[in-house]
């Protein structure tokens, strides 16, 4: 994807868990589209040996450590497979693959939001205990514990500019929306993050100054 | 860099690039099902399910209040938990599991599995590898399940251990306490109901199962069994265990203290399987006719804490807190004593209406078990009993207190509204 870094880096709890086998695919994008619109055996294969890596990441970054992570990623998964053939150009085709990721886990925390309103339900993360660092896994539960307070765009756009480290352009990009647009969420996703975030010990502390009063809300 | 920014590397960096790798090897696994082409079927499910949240849209309160009415809350790694949570625990560190009811399971390191039922009525754990310890209380309507593989350990109130080995397709289940019932696989229609000191192996590959008769439990699953028989087959068909047995964590030590006669014994006994029966008014029949301070002075731990259940249960509120507190004297430390302190807390709130006592109690437990798993609830309590026992001051401190450990937690709304000032409507 023009503009968009690919992030290889290394898995945070592999020890002990089996691996994924490595299967790299060998050709580029526009042979990879050639395939699918030829309805090439072997598609989801091709397709998740291309993808995996980055569409767990940003389903990761947007949700954090989630129970639905899995039920999204597959989702993409049947979503690309599905669509694929349309687009038209290799050279869109990561970033295409990287925006429907987005969309869905946009369509994942709306559904939940509803959810919450109708059971009272607790959005909850997944449980997995760790060989270490536990302060680090505190910061992340109580740093998406916060978000998902926020709008669910602000939270989308929070997630990509300031965990995983995309540009501003990049999400836009990803996201779909204008410029302007993005830094209308970010501003306000910051504002509304650090308001939250005064209430909150851990996250106060990493943000000298900018946290103001807390905001009481009646 | 802004703060903002190295707050979201620390963040990146806590979590991890991406979820574990047995995680992603279940997602590669449903993405190789798939075909191109075929993939549209399973995105319509949002149609029907639009539908009818609509149609809840219209009745949401009695959907509200029927969803709170099954629900078992349950927490592990300082999570709040609900239905379809995986668990997967790490290389070295196992994963405790503990519900509102006093259940418990234990993943050991490496294991895994998923709450595939989480609610009064049903709770299951799907094990995918590994090893778990289970111990669950007799409570009547809650049907306790571990699903492995082709087989089903279906529990009443008992301790056991489990272990699914995938690699071989192999299922371990030595039974601590109580009684559980197998079946699937090669097992008998009816399955197969292993009691305290069993051991069965059973194998899904070549459809073999053995029962062995074991001594107590001290080291989960470690020790070797025997190879398995072509049929099921008791190699020994063993009397129950004798009350002496060691006191080890797992054997729960069902049997009183020291050396009672042999009568008093098989009276004890019998008043464990009343237990686990859930006949908890005869429980507490027996108990009266042996003597209920005496037992509290006398019962092994796991013992008394049953016999504390009973009369919570029957309401015996007396009866109920002297067990409790005697748990709290004679066992510092335990597990039990824990939740024996967080249940006195709990009995004084719901059954002896003394909020103040209440708070007491909440307190006590979170000072001596900050970190303990119903810490969340037990802070968030004391803050709505200091409300109702007119302590404002305390409860609004108690109510910040809350939130500054537990912004989202489930009394998060309560304890903004005591820490603003509102007055507390709600029965806690």
């Amino acid at each position: 994807m023009p503009g968009i870094h690919h992030r290889a880096t290394k898995s945070r709890s592999g020890e002990g868990a089996p691996t994924v086998p490595s299967l790299p695919w060998q050709g580029n994008a526009d042979r990879l589209l050639a395939l699918a619109r030829e309805g090439a055996p072997a598609m989801a294969q091709l397709v998740h040996d291309r993808f995996a890596d980055d569409i767990h990441r940003v389903v990761y970054r947007v949700l954090g450590p989630d129970t639905e992570h899995e039920d999204v990623v597959q989702q993409v998964f049947v979503q690309v497979l599905r669509d694929v053939h349309r687009v038209r150009e290799g050279a869109k085709l990561h970033s295409w693959v990287l925006a429907v990721a987005v969309n869905t886990a946009r369509a994942c925390i709306r559904r939940r939001k509803l959810k919450f309103w109708l059971e009272s339900s607790t959005d909850t993360v997944e449980a997995w205990s760790s060989d270490d660092d536990p302060e680090g896994r505190e910061l992340v539960h109580r740093t998406y514990a916060l978000l998902r307070e926020l709008r669910t765009d602000d939270r989308i756009a929070f997630s990509l500019r300031y965990i995983e480290g995309y540009q501003v352009r990049e999400v836009a990009q990803l996201t779909g929306a204008s410029l302007a647009t993005v830094h209308r969420r970010l501003a306000r996703g910051e504002a509304d993050f650090k308001q939250l975030a005064c209430q909150d010990e851990l996250l106060r502390a990493r943000l000298p100054g900018g946290a103001g009063e807390p905001k009481v809300t009646g | 860099m802004s703060a903002l920014e190295r707050l979201g590397r620390a963040v990146a960096k806590g979590a991890g690039s991406l979820p574990p790798p047995d995680l992603r090897e279940r997602v590669r696994s449903r993405v190789l099902t798939l075909e191109a082409g075929t993939a549209a079927v399973h995105l319509r499910w949002w149609r029907p399910a639009m539908a009818v949240a609509l149609l809840l849209l219209a009745t949401a309160g009695g959907w509200q209040a029927f969803g709170r009415a099954d629900a078992l809350a349950a927490s592990a790694a300082g999570r709040q938990l609900m239905e379809g949570a995986w668990l997967t625990a790490a290389a070295k560190v196992p994963l405790d599991v503990s519900f509102e009811d006093r259940g418990h399971i234990k993943l050991a390191a490496q294991a895994r599995g998923r709450l595939s039922r989480l609610s009064r009525s049903q709770v299951e754990l799907a094990l995918e590898d590994g090893l778990v310890d289970v111990d669950v209380k007799p409570k009547s309507g809650t049907a306790w399940t571990i699903a492995a593989g082709p087989y089903r350990v279906e529990v009443l109130g008992t301790a056991f251990a489990a272990r699914w080995n995938v690699a071989r397709s192999e299922l371990e289940v030595r039974v601590v306490r109580g009684v559980v019932r197998v079946i699937g696989g090669s097992l008998e229609e009816h399955g197969v109901q292993l009691r305290a000191g069993d051991n069965l192996v059973a194998s899904a590959r070549n459809g073999q199962a053995l029962i062995s008769r074991t001594g107590p439990l001290s080291d989960g699953l470690a020790a070797p069994v025997a190879s398995p028989a072509p049929a099921i087959a008791h190699e020994e068909s063993a009397p129950e265990p004798t009350p002496s047995t060691p006191a080890s964590a797992a054997s729960s030590s069902l049997a009183p203290e020291g050396g009672e006669p042999a009568q008093r014994t098989r009276s004890v006994a019998s008043l464990r399987e009343l237990g686990q029966q859930a006949r908890y008014a005869d429980v507490m029949a027996r108990a009266e006719e042996l003597g209920f301070e005496s037992l509290t002075r006398s019962l092994a731990v796991s013992d008394l804490a049953l016999l504390a259940d009973a009369a919570r249960y029957q309401k015996q509120v007396a009866r109920a807190r002297s067990a409790l507190l005697m748990l709290r004297q004679r066992f510092p430390g335990t597990a039990e004593a824990a939740t024996a302190t967080f249940l006195l807390g709990r009995l004084a709130a719901d059954q002896g209406h003394d909020y103040a006592a209440a708070a007491k109690w909440f307190a006590i437990y979170s000072q001596e078990h900050p970190n303990g798993p119903m810490a969340a609830e037990a802070l968030g309590r004391r803050a709505q009993l200091l409300a109702l026992s007119g302590d404002h001051e305390g409860a609004r401190a108690a109510a910040s207190q809350y939130l500054q450990h537990y912004p989202s937690g489930p009394y998060a709304a309560v304890a903004r509204g005591l820490r603003d000032g509102r007055s507390l409507k709600a029965d806690p």
